[in-house]
């Protein structure tokens, strides 16, 4: 147990170096390179720590908090190192999406390693497609929010791209959520809580995904407003709601 | 007039008032209490703590956002606007797809045609003429039908929504249902009759290390509509069909004493008593109590009861009526009491678990709804709609260019294009 400590706090300071490193990068081309070898070593031992977790517990590691919270950072890294790799401009996102990473990373260890069985409702491939699709939908959005925060001209277009992207894997885990609600439940919907800010969030990226289609949004402190409020909403959503609001889905999840 | 009522439908500032209108109201719905979540209790209990909010929220159709009408209003203006606006871009993906619009780019030259073609441009031009050509066409395709999609899931939702049925039931093992209305929930009959009967054989309830749910299975004889009698396991996430009917199991369980009920005529009939159990006490000694009135052929009688787990299980009851003790004993497997009215043999205990039943209409066109969406939007992402047309004339040639907003790719390989063909030219 001390290990796994151990070697995700490693992850977390590669992830912050990296970051550092991008931030110094006007100095020298070569420090660029360093910190992506660095978030990609990083990356590297971050998925070996969640396979092993997996391994171990011989299920799918999406089922406590620690879990989750491990997951989604290795997500929000992972997206960030394959975006910049297509997208150059967004490597300086780096700057703001590995220090949250490391940040979701150490909050991961705040909560229970213990390893917990499944409820019968989560055993299926559902949760794995629910889950991933909400943290690939973390990533892009973490990305699409530590972009449109820079406020770079060549990063306004990209941003609205992965804002859309966000929103299609959001409105993805959203229906992978009816549909397994569906079988398990018998109800495709049932306005839970956790069922209404998804959809609220929903609602609130095809709001700004709307207004962007207007000049005048897509720049500036206006365009800085509307990339904050979906993002706040998905990351409410996903971590704060259950602390604050009984629902359904809170007696499932997170041990 | 017509013109401006359409013109206001399908706009886009609609669009984006009714979206943010939607978001807020869905965040409410999700945040405020709402009277279809709380349970009986917790209704009155609002309802009494917080009377001038409970007030203030029912005056202005917040406790009940999800099916007020301003709420379907809302659905309803979003759907029409959702609808104008497509068409309306249909026209424009039209014009976009003929090459009838301004061009979004344009370039002209005098002299020889250039030797490096326009970007996205593979079919060359070989002489005096037009040649055009389209790529990434499916993309214009894209919005279209992810706004087919949300229309498709908003209108199967309310057909469904008039159509519901879903309701819970407790049933024990050994126990028969076959759709009697006094074992659901609300003791309301479906809107269509239960064409089956169904005895739950056996319940198979795993807790491990008095925390967590092991094995949770349900067995069942069913026979449907009169013909032979099947067996099927009812597990979470693998419902079982009953006709136009799904029996789901929920994570809820319990003991129930099992009485046969003998009436002063002869007849008898089967009793369940359900009592909640923790899963910490499951299979480990356990009490569990509970006071109900029950009537049975007209006859009132307070039970106090309490079902002990022990080997073997005893029953301590006391039974009065109109405040006279009738009876007061403990009754092992086997024992009756004698109620008066009728009398009670007790047979034992049984576990007993929850199902859902549903009535299934119209789930499949929500999720092809859903599916429609997420393949439209991500034709939208994935092809980018270029059109490119190279005319020559005799004197000189025009590159035009049609484009989607926002498609940098683009706009970044025509610049380098046009910065190619300068140093040619230098």
């Amino acid at each position: 147990m001390s290990s796994v400590i151990f070697l995700q706090w490693v992850i977390a300071v590669a992830y912050l170096l990296a970051a550092g490193l991008l931030a110094a990068h006007n100095r020298g081309r070569q420090l660029e390179r360093i910190a992506i070898v660095l978030a990609s070593s990083g990356l590297l031992l971050h998925i070996a720590i969640v396979l092993a977790r997996g391994l171990e517990s011989g299920q799918i590691p999406i089922v406590t908090r620690y879990e989750d919270f491990t997951v989604d950072a290795l997500f929000m890294a992972s997206v960030w190192l394959l975006a910049q790799w297509r997208w150059p401009p967004l490597r300086s996102a780096g700057i703001l999406v590995l220090p949250f990473a490391a940040f979701v990373v150490v909050v991961a260890l705040t909560y229970s390693l213990g390893i917990f069985p499944m409820s019968p409702a989560l055993r299926t491939n559902w949760l794995i497609i629910h889950a991933s699709l909400n943290s690939l939908a973390l990533g892009f959005a973490t990305l699409a929010m530590a972009a449109g925060l820079q406020q770079k001209q060549d990063c306004e277009q990209l941003v609205g791209r992965l804002m859309s992207w966000t929103f299609l894997f959001w409105c993805a885990m959203v229906a992978a959520g009816s549909y397994w609600a569906s079988i398990a439940w018998g109800r495709f919907w049932g306005w839970d809580p956790i069922e209404c800010w998804s959809l609220g969030t929903v609602f609130a990226y095809a709001f700004v995904l709307h207004l962007r289609m207007r000049p005048q949004w897509r720049e500036g402190h206006r365009s800085l407003l509307i990339g904050i409020l979906p993002f706040g909403l998905l990351m409410f959503t996903t971590y704060g709601l259950v602390f604050v609001m009984r629902s359904v889905h809170g007696q499932y999840l997170f041990q | 007039m017509l013109k401006t009522v359409w013109r206001i439908l399908s706009s886009h500032t609609l669009a984006v008032w009714i979206l943010g209108l939607m978001t807020l109201a869905v965040l409410a719905a999700g945040t405020l209490p709402q009277s279809a979540r709380l349970s009986p209790k917790e209704q009155v209990g609002w309802d009494t703590e917080w009377e001038a909010t409970a007030s203030w929220l029912d005056t202005l159709g917040l406790s009940q956002i999800v099916g007020s009408g301003w709420f379907t209003g809302l659905c309803v203006v979003l759907l029409i606007n959702m609808t104008a606006g497509t068409l309306v871009s249909l026209g424009r993906k039209w014009a976009f797809y003929r090459g009838d619009l301004k061009p979004g780019y344009e370039l002209r030259g005098s002299g020889a045609t250039p030797a490096a073609p326009p970007p996205f441009f593979t079919k060359g031009t070989a002489g005096v003429g037009t040649v055009s050509q389209l790529r990434g066409a499916l993309g214009l395709f894209g919005l279209p039908l992810f706004h087919l999609g949300i229309a498709v899931i908003v209108l199967a939702a309310f057909w469904r929504g008039a159509m519901d049925f879903s309701d819970y039931l407790e049933l024990s093992v050994g126990e028969v249902f076959s759709g009697q209305p006094a074992k659901f929930q609300r003791r309301q009959p479906p809107p269509e009759p239960f064409d089956a009967v169904i005895r739950l054989d056996q319940a198979e309830i795993e807790v491990r290390d008095g925390k967590y749910m092991g094995e949770f299975h349900g067995h069942f004889s069913y026979q449907l509509a009169g013909g032979p009698v099947g067996k099927a396991t009812v597990m979470v996430n693998h419902p079982l069909r009953l006709g136009d009917f799904e029996l789901y199991l929920k994570e809820s369980f319990g003991y129930s004493a099992w009485f046969e009920r003998l009436r002063l005529d002869g007849s008898s009939s089967l009793l369940y008593i359900h009592f909640n159990a923790e899963r910490k006490a499951w299979e480990k000694p356990w009490s569990g109590k509970k006071e109900q009135l029950l009537r049975f052929d007209n006859v009132p009688l307070h039970y106090s009861m309490t079902l002990n787990n022990t080997q073997p299980p005893t029953f301590d009851l006391k039974v009065h009526q109109d405040g006279r003790a009738i009876f007061d004993g403990r009754l092992q497997p086997g024992d009756v009491a004698d109620l008066g009215a009728y009398k009670l043999r007790f047979q034992g205990m049984v576990p007993w678990m929850t199902f859902n039943l549903t009535l299934d209409r119209g789930d499949i066109s929500i999720f092809v709804g859903f599916v429609i969406t997420l393949l439209g939007f991500l034709l939208h992402l994935l092809f980018w709609p270029r059109r490119v047309e190279w005319t020559v004339t005799h004197d000189g040639w025009v590159v035009r260019a049609w484009v989607r907003q926002g498609d940098d790719l683009f706009e970044k390989r025509w610049h380098e294009w046009c910065r190619q063909l300068q140093r040619e030219a230098a």
